[in-house]
């Protein structure tokens, strides 16, 4: 399975983290806060949290890419952060707890925990004494599927929003089947995210883009099909392309565009050196006339260009949208800033 | 189906904040200070967020000579220049520029106008901005009747008969009394329609200002004791600690109730004190906020102190005084403080009075709005363990410290029963952490996509003028103040304190 790159990780307790009692952590970080405010001039800042954020990761060195991702999250989003990783080394009844190293500078509301993948119960009651009360819990699920997960089944009432990745479930089709269950959590009452949604945002944002240029929306009437150009990696079977996020864009292109409906051809192109799955072309078409609209990956300078040919196939418009950074980071960031379901996303994944 | 008529299908849930009606901005006064230190700094800002339409392009008008090249220097020089931009994108500030252009002219200068009409048209082309055009009006009030006057005479204030639409923003001070804001509405009005005049007060584009809103109306707790029952009074400190900065013949003009109370002042007041709109559209929005301008009990010019300093210190460094200062008269009997006692006679305030205060050369620059709730009606406490007892205060800091503070009575901890006061503190950027928009970008996004909830009304400039005209046209006949009255780095003059103090309160040290 071809999943985010963790780069050369390593685990938070090799890192400087310093351990702690489970019980203790919240007290340790309020000594913390205290050694924060007595250090500081001016008005002191509120300890004040907008959600509690439950990472789980499956790997002990994931968990040090976790703490950088965390970092940067800090500085946007005021969050308590209780990061639970599995590690079959650690005793089942043992789990261990680290917290950043004293930095009076760099207060962060961050605990992670280690847990013996078996110890499900023991994880979720750690997560359970550990958040901040009174505030919404969001689960970032940075595994494959969480079904048939007993943690994810222990922690799943609590949460309010749920972000995955599925590019970590596999990338393709079916990938979106578990989202969808995800989004049925519940009987709806749980708000999910996909970092997969959220990086095809930019074809999303610029094809909207285009079509506020009245010229080009005026050859809106003229679209009646779509193709959506990925890359496949040859040497895999059909089933294991990584059709994910050419099928979110079919799905959002049609229930955005409801013409386009069982309209949008996705066509595997052999790229070598390129991601699986990465998304190349978005091409609006028209059976009746030479209109189209061609939105395509350019590698240099890196972006997509545009261009909108009228019903005569001449040239109206062409244009170009610089790359937007794509970190993990952001890409939760972008996924926590609203509590909110996203309509639009489930549409799209009902769509497809 | 024209293609005007089209809406993009694509767009629902992308970025609902950025304009998406193409626009052309003309800028009135396009090589003035504001347009340099915030306007094109804002423009640039919107354009790297990606919230500028992508029919978009700038026009200059100025009496200056400059080429649209030096106009587009001008922008790289503002952008590089402005501690308010953000992220420095050489791509965006180059796809910005490209879409500058400049008209140098007189502002009574028909034949400038008639040039202006051109480029707007060539760039209707250009960018297919369909007739749709903002006018920002950034000049002295006293031009912008001319201005829209030429506008009109021009053709571009948007005739039935022309396609597009057409919107002006205009500054701050929208006159200099009642009479000047009533004629400036009435020249306007000639030739346009109210919704499409922007009177922009850059306050209203602060965040922590749209925060009062929303800590007032998204929290069920504070309504119900938002009122006459629990609120003993309410302070709002409006204070600079600089001087004039260089702008001594514009405060001479001025003074502190023109620059600060009859606008900023009168914008607290109002978020503070209205009802509880239906809805935050832009009418149900400003009929609260005026319900309660008009609603403030006329000054008594008992309750009004002014006050103007000399020399002192701020911040540890002498600073001369007022009249010392450049382009000041050396016998100005110009205030540069201000202290009133407010009351809104209304079901929900009646007797509670509202204690605005306002000046130059304080010893911090701060805004705040402090409400000062009763003290418990009963203490079961003895008086010897009471360290402090002066009731609850929510105080609504705007500026700088962004944030919220609730003083409440706690035990002190130990064997005893001793009480005193401790803040809990809310830190707005501690809590959120994101750089907050610049007043402007927010207000020039509001006026694109045509939302004037932000801005002032007609009727509301003139109940603001109202209040304070009497007030200011009794200090101007009486000459018999001594002013200086206050040091530079004080919290204004003595009889402030004895304003309050007569209502057995204190001002607060915020």
């Amino acid at each position: 399975m071809s999943v985010p790159e963790d780069g050369a990780a390593t685990p938070v307790w090799t890192a400087g983290f310093s351990p702690v009692k489970v019980e203790q952590a919240e007290a340790t970080l309020t000594e913390r806060w205290r050694e924060v405010v007595a250090s500081s001039s001016g008005t002191p800042s509120a300890r004040a949290l907008t959600l509690n954020l439950v990472t789980y990761v499956d790997r002990p060195t994931a968990s040090g890419e976790v703490s950088k991702v965390l970092t940067q999250i800090a500085e946007t989003h005021s969050v308590r952060a209780v990061t639970i990783i599995e590690d079959a080394t650690v005793q089942e009844d043992a789990p261990q707890a680290f917290i950043r190293p004293d930095d009076v500078d760099e207060f962060s509301e961050e605990v992670f925990v280690r847990v013996n993948p078996r110890a499900a119960q023991s994880a979720a009651s750690v997560v359970l004494a550990l958040l901040a009360a009174d505030l919404p819990v969001y689960l970032w699920w940075r595994s494959d599927t969480p079904f048939g997960r007993p943690l994810f089944r222990l922690i799943a009432p609590l949460v309010k929003k749920i972000v995955v990745d599925s590019m970590r479930f596999g990338d393709t089709t079916a990938a979106l089947d578990t989202l969808r269950r995800l989004t049925e959590q519940r009987a709806g009452h749980v708000a999910v995210a996909d970092l997969n949604w959220k990086r095809i945002k930019p074809w999303r944002r610029e094809i909207a883009a285009c079509f506020d240029d009245p010229a080009v929306l005026a050859l809106l009437r003229e679209f009646d099909k779509c193709r959506i150009e990925y890359a496949v990696d040859t040497g895999q079977p059909d089933a294991q392309h990584k059709t994910a996020r050419a099928a979110l864009i079919a799905g959002w292109l049609a229930c955005c565009f409801s013409r386009l409906r069982g309209r949008v051809r996705l066509e595997p192109v052999p790229a070598d050196g390129v991601r699986a799955g990465r998304i190349f072309a978005v091409l609006f078409q028209s059976t009746k006339s030479r209109a189209a609209l061609s939105l395509t990956r350019q590698e240099e300078p890196r972006g997509i260009a545009a261009e909108a040919r009228d019903a005569r196939g001449e040239i109206v418009r062409v244009r170009f949208f610089p790359e937007s950074q794509q970190t993990e980071a952001q890409l939760l960031h972008r996924s926590i800033d609203d509590p909110a379901r996203d309509p639009v996303f489930e549409a799209a994944l009902a769509e497809e | 189906m024209a293609a005007t008529q089209l809406v993009n299908p694509f767009r629902e849930g992308l970025r609902e904040d950025r304009a998406t009606t193409p626009v052309q901005i003309v800028i009135f006064g396009a090589s003035g200070d504001l347009t340099n230190r915030k306007l094109l700094p804002a423009l640039y800002n919107l354009a790297q967020a990606d919230l500028l339409p992508e029919n978009f392009c700038v026009v200059g008008f100025a009496r200056s000579e400059m080429t649209d090249d030096q106009f587009r220097d001008a922008l790289r020089k503002s952008v590089a220049e402005s501690g308010e931009v953000r992220v420095r994108d050489e791509r965006v500030l180059d796809e910005l520029a490209k879409r500058c252009y400049y008209v140098s002219g007189m502002f009574d200068d028909k034949s400038a106008f008639a040039r202006l009409a051109k480029v707007l048209a060539e760039n209707d082309q250009r960018y297919n901005t369909a007739g749709n055009r903002i006018f920002y009006i950034s000049t002295p009030a006293s031009l912008f009747g001319i201005i829209v006057e030429q506008l009109h005479d021009a053709g571009l204030t948007g005739a039935p008969d022309t396609p597009g639409s057409v919107r002006i923003i205009v500054e701050k001070p929208f006159g200099r009394d009642l009479a000047s804001a009533k004629a400036l509405n009435t020249e306007m009005l000639a030739y346009l329609r109210e919704d499409q005049i922007y009177r922009i007060d850059h306050y209203l584009g602060k965040e922590t200002v749209q925060n009062i809103l929303v800590l007032r109306f998204a929290n069920g707790i504070f309504e119900p004791i938002w009122d006459r029952n629990y609120v003993d009074s309410v302070q709002i400190t409006v204070a600079e600690s600089l001087g004039l900065e260089g702008r001594g013949s514009f405060y001479e003009e001025t003074g502190v109730i023109r620059d600060i109370v009859q606008n900023h002042g009168m914008q607290l007041l109002s978020l503070v004190g209205m009802e509880p709109p239906t809805t935050f559209d832009a009418r149900d929005f400003r009929d609260e906020k005026v319900r309660v301008i008009e609603a403030i009990r006329p000054i008594d010019l008992k309750e009004a102190v002014r006050g103007q300093y000399g020399p002192g210190y701020v911040n540890g460094q002498p600073v001369p005084g007022y009249r010392e200062e450049p382009n000041v008269s050396p016998s100005s009997m110009v205030p540069t403080f201000s202290a009133l006692r407010l009351f809104v006679d209304n079901w929900r305030w009646a007797g509670v009075p509202f204690y605005l205060r306002a000046g130059k050369r304080m010893p911090k620059r701060v805004t705040e709005i402090a409400i000062q709730f009763k003290e418990a009606p009963h203490l079961p406490f003895r008086k010897s363990q009471i360290e402090q007892a002066e009731g609850n205060v929510l105080a609504l800091r705007i500026q700088p410290d962004e944030g919220v503070t609730l003083k409440l009575e706690a035990k002190v901890p130990g064997p005893s029963m001793r009480i005193r006061s401790v803040a809990m503190d809310f830190s707005y950027g501690a809590t959120f952490g994101t750089e907050d928009a610049s007043p402007y970008e927010r207000l020039i996004l509001d006026c694109m996509k045509g939302d004037q909830t932000l801005f002032d009304r007609a009727d509301g400039v003139e109940a603001a003028w109202s209040l304070v005209d009497p007030l200011l046209q009794a200090w101007d006949a009486d000459k018999s103040m001594t002013f200086p009255n206050y040091a530079a780095g004080t919290w204004g003059p003595k009889q402030a304190e004895e304003l309050i103090r007569r209502d057995g309160r204190a001002w607060r040290l915020p």
